[in-house]
């Protein structure tokens, strides 16, 4: 994508700055997606996204900023000419010869993306939204999705580090909307993997599709969930975007290092009930949040977070890294050239814990069961999160009772993780798309079931 | 877009076998700048160039886009474009061979272009100043921002339609963190215009910082149903999230509650909702959509009763209506969708309002609000209002209710209308909705 001698020349530019360091990211991205609404192909799109981000760290006054120029126009002409933007006078520091970082693919892709034809996509969508549409009378809109992306990117930077990586994924969905008198519910499954087009072999599409269509009409035809505080037990896989809210978002170096995170300064304390124990860990084959290497060419690797309720490590990029003094951990992230990157989550996971998930029920005498969850928020400053409650149901006398709907989850993360009391075997994952300051990136979430004795649910009830 | 790249697109259109084609070309060039502990933390510029391509073959549409400008990689993604159409079960669209006039839409001021990096970075670093003298208690500014941005827009299509547009914008943001007595709050304000006179950063810091002063002793009220006003900003992430209700291709698909209701009496009578897509001076004017139709200024709910829809081309061409310019992108988008304000300031609106909350935040939107169905339930915050007076604050509670019921409920709004910042703006006064369900203590 760019040749040693413009990649030398354009880091040996930007450090005209003044900076100590310089980095290039390179990029070139091809998608494509393929939408089916109510069982006719709506839209079909292919884009290539092509650019490329210089970054320069500068010290200034004790703490480091970073300068950040990208474009689309990646002649070498037009990156020298952004690099000599970015100088002013100062010292310049010295970038050595190159040395070709060897990434070893650990995810590899099968079937890539353009071995199987458009048509041939669209007819498993179509039996998707078929299986959906029959599965009950209540449903009266479906959307299946199929979109895959090849991301090929160079990082190099002058402490001489030239690396190369192919990323390929591929996500598919599911989705069923049911009416019952005026009311619309809607729920969707949509599995992602770092994978090809063998995602269809991984995942039976018409099984989703059901699944999304059972969800939806049990929840359209469930009452409002009652509100208040109480013991909320919380499903496996989805479920574990309240630790992503809770807790994750709050580790990153993005906060820490401006000490505007709850948990700065806390390591080696204990910051979650004992049966906690969660990880990130980018290296998992195939997963849908897994890299080779990070957005700034560090290898990713398995970071415990919390070892049994003691905080062991946080999520540390380059440039956070060096305001806190700790060294990267393979953590750094960006949607695309055009965001400069910072710590972000890759998988990250709740470890299965000793109970069964009928333990955990049957020792809750009322109580909500959160089986499958939306998305949420939080403010890392106050730990305040907040999410919704697609699928629950009550729980009463230590059973599973009626379906309940419209359920948010809100509370204060640094509690949250205390107030968790029960944990049970059988991990899961699922995907999702984490949106921060250095764009949206494609994330694992998951746990077991857990409890959390005391949490305020809102709605309607 | 140079002659070359026209010529390459048309000699690549035509070996796919498109019948016809359009291209839209857009070029971006934007500066940001923030602060953190008193240095310069982040300094970005970008030149950014893309080519949206549109083919119509047999009746069916085929999409793509690229970055990549080379001859090659636009005969790629015209091919892809091209199987793209093959499989499509859409409508037919036909490509806009454009209006015999379109309307003047000011989106562009010469004077902020002439505003150099430096005054941009001395701005920023104002900003923050500003924020840190404003309360001694203001602990850490985490935030302050400074951008700019602007982007230049042209369509061409092989019926002849040829139109351009540019805009330029600038944004203010910073965002405060105050600590007393053990609780740490935080607060933000923002600013977006293209009037740089405009931008008093003063009271930008000023307002962010006094937000979240207001918050400290902040507790969860009991669980129950209040009578809720909500104040302009917190207003508007509602009603921006059930905006596409009001869009043609929801109707069309079943998706949206209003429909078959156009005529009706939706909501309360003192309600009027708007698209416009020119305001006096806003950055997000625009004078035709991404289709090359003319944008318009439209009534959709007039004294609570439900007016029309919003129309791609594509939406529009399935109704038999007129196309009302509202085609973006991928599909359907508003340009400046408000709700008409009243003339009450908002301290009547909380004075007549009487017992009940003043929400001032609300968090979790894109998972929290069921945009078909109008359900919501949301992380909320703000302040407790007692006889008509705004007492203690607020925070930890969630607010539940469902739009179509809330909005034909509602009680007053005020006259103090606010945009959110960017491309696609939403608007509300502060409004007084009556009783939802509020969970806290």
């Amino acid at each position: 994508m760019i040749s040693q001698s413009v990649a030398y020349d354009v880091l040996t530019a930007a450090l005209a700055s003044g900076g100590d360091f310089a980095e290039i990211f390179i990029e070139t991205t091809r998608r494509n997606a393929i939408s089916l609404v109510n069982g006719g192909v709506e839209r079909a799109s292919s884009v290539i996204t092509h650019g490329c981000g210089i970054r320069v760290f500068i010290a200034a006054g004790g703490a480091y900023g970073a300068l950040y120029s990208y474009t689309n126009d990646t002649s070498a002409e037009s990156l020298l000419r952004l690099a000599k933007s970015m100088a002013k006078d100062g010292a310049c520091v010295k970038v050595p010869p190159f040395a070709v970082k060897a990434v070893e693919n650990a995810h590899i892709a099968e079937k890539y993306p353009g071995s199987v034809k458009n048509s041939d996509i669209a007819r498993m969508l179509t039996l998707a939204h078929e299986r959906a549409s029959s599965y009950d009378p209540l449903v009266t809109q479906t959307a299946c999705t199929y979109a895959d992306v090849e991301q090929n990117v160079a990082i190099i930077n002058s402490e001489g580090l030239w690396a190369e990586d192919k990323r390929v994924r591929a996500r598919v969905s599911a989705g069923a909307t049911a009416t019952l008198a005026g009311e619309k519910q809607s729920a969707v499954n949509s599995p992602g993997a770092s994978a090809g087009l063998e995602i269809f072999d991984m995942y039976d599409m018409e099984q989703l599709a059901e699944q999304s269509a059972r969800s939806a009409v049990t929840i359209v035809k469930a009452k409002r969930c009652p509100v208040g505080v109480m013991p909320v037990v919380i499903g496996d896989g989805f479920g574990g975007v309240i630790f992503h809210e809770a807790c994750g978002h709050a580790l990153e170096a993005t906060s820490v290092a401006k000490n505007a995170s709850v948990f700065a300064g806390k390591l080696g304390e204990a910051i979650a009930s004992p049966l906690v124990t969660a990880v990130d860990d980018g290296t998992i084959p195939g997963e849908w949040g897994s890299l080779n290497i990070d957005d700034e060419g560090e290898r990713t690797r398995k970071n415990t977070l919390i070892e049994n309720g003691v905080l062991k490590s946080y999520m540390v990029d380059k440039l956070n890294g060096r305001v806190m003094g700790m060294a990267p951990t393979g953590s750094s992230r960006r949607e695309s050239y055009r965001f400069a990157p910072t710590s972000r989550m890759t998988n990250t996971y709740i470890a299965s814990g000793g109970s069964s998930f009928d333990d955990i029920i049957s020792a809750t005498p009322y109580g909500l069961y959160a089986k499958k969850m939306g998305g949420g928020s939080v403010q890392p400053a106050t730990g305040d999160f907040n999410f919704f409650v697609t699928e629950a149901y009550l729980i009463r006398d230590g059973k599973i009772a009626e379906p309940v709907r419209g359920a948010t989850l809100i509370g204060k993360g640094s509690k949250t993780l205390m107030d968790i009391d029960m944990v049970s075997d059988g991990m899961r994952m699922e995907q999702g798309v984490c949106g921060s300051i250095s764009g949206a990136v494609p994330t694992n979430v998951g746990q077991p079931v857990i409890r959390v004795k005391r949490l305020t649910v809102g709605g309607r009830g | 877009m140079n002659n070359s790249i026209k010529r390459s697109v048309a000699q690549s259109a035509k070996n796919a076998g498109f019948r016809e084609w359009e291209v839209s070309f857009s070029e971006t060039g934007s500066f940001e700048t923030r602060f953190f502990n008193r240095e310069m933390s982040q300094y970005k510029n970008s030149r950014l160039s893309s080519l949206t391509f549109r083919g119509v073959c047999l009746g069916k549409t085929g999409y793509a886009a690229t970055e990549l400008m080379t001859d090659s990689s636009i005969d790629e993604i015209i091919r892809k474009a091209r199987a793209n159409a093959d499989i499509t079960d859409g409508d037919a669209e036909t490509l806009y061979k454009g209006a015999d006039s379109y309307p003047d839409a000011p989106a562009y001021d010469e004077k902020l272009e002439g505003v150099s990096d430096a005054e941009k970075v001395a701005l920023c670093a104002e900003l923050e100043a500003a924020a840190y003298s404003a309360d001694e208690r203001v602990k850490s500014v985490d935030y302050a921002v400074m951008s700019t941005q602007k982007t230049s827009f042209t369509i061409i299509n092989d019926r002849g339609l040829d139109i351009s547009h540019m805009a330029n914008s600038a944004y203010a943001f910073v965002s405060a963190r105050v600590e007393s007595g053990g609780e740490t709050k935080v607060d933000g304000d923002f600013w977006f215009d293209n009037d740089i006179d405009a931008l008093n950063v003063q009271e930008i810091a000023k307002n962010a910082v006094s937000r979240a002063v207001s918050q400290f002793g902040a507790k969860p009220v009991k669980t129950g149903e209040y009578s809720i006003v909500f104040e302009n900003m917190a207003a508007c992430s509602l009603i921006g999230a059930f905006a596409s209700a009001f869009y043609a291709e929801n109707v069309q698909t079943g998706l949206s509650l209003l429909k078959g209701r156009v005529g009706e009496r939706v909501f309360a009578d003192f309600i009027n909702i708007r698209d416009d897509a020119r305001m006096a001076a806003s950055p997000a004017n625009v004078a035709f959509d991404t289709s090359g139709v003319p944008a318009s200024n439209k009534s959709l709910v007039t004294g609570g009763v439900l007016k029309g829809f919003l129309y791609s081309l594509k939406s529009a061409l399935k109704d038999g209506f007129a196309p009302t310019g509202n085609g973006f992108g991928n599909g359907t988008r508003y340009t400046h969708f408000y709700l008409v304000p009243g003339s009450e300031a908002i301290s009547s609106v909380v004075k007549n309002a009487c017992d009940g909350l003043l929400i001032t935040e609300l968090s979790g939107i894109h998972a929290g609000a069921n945009a078909v169905s109008g359900d919501f339930s949301l992380l909320a915050r703000g302040f407790v209002i007692r006889s008509g007076i705004i007492c203690e604050p607020t925070e930890q509670i969630t607010v539940a209710g469902n739009f179509y019921d809330m909005m034909r409920d509602a009680r007053n709004i005020g006259g103090d209308l606010r945009f959110t910042p960017g491309a696609a703006r939403v608007g509300s006064p502060s409004v007084h909705v009556g009783a939802l369900k509020v969970s806290g203590e």
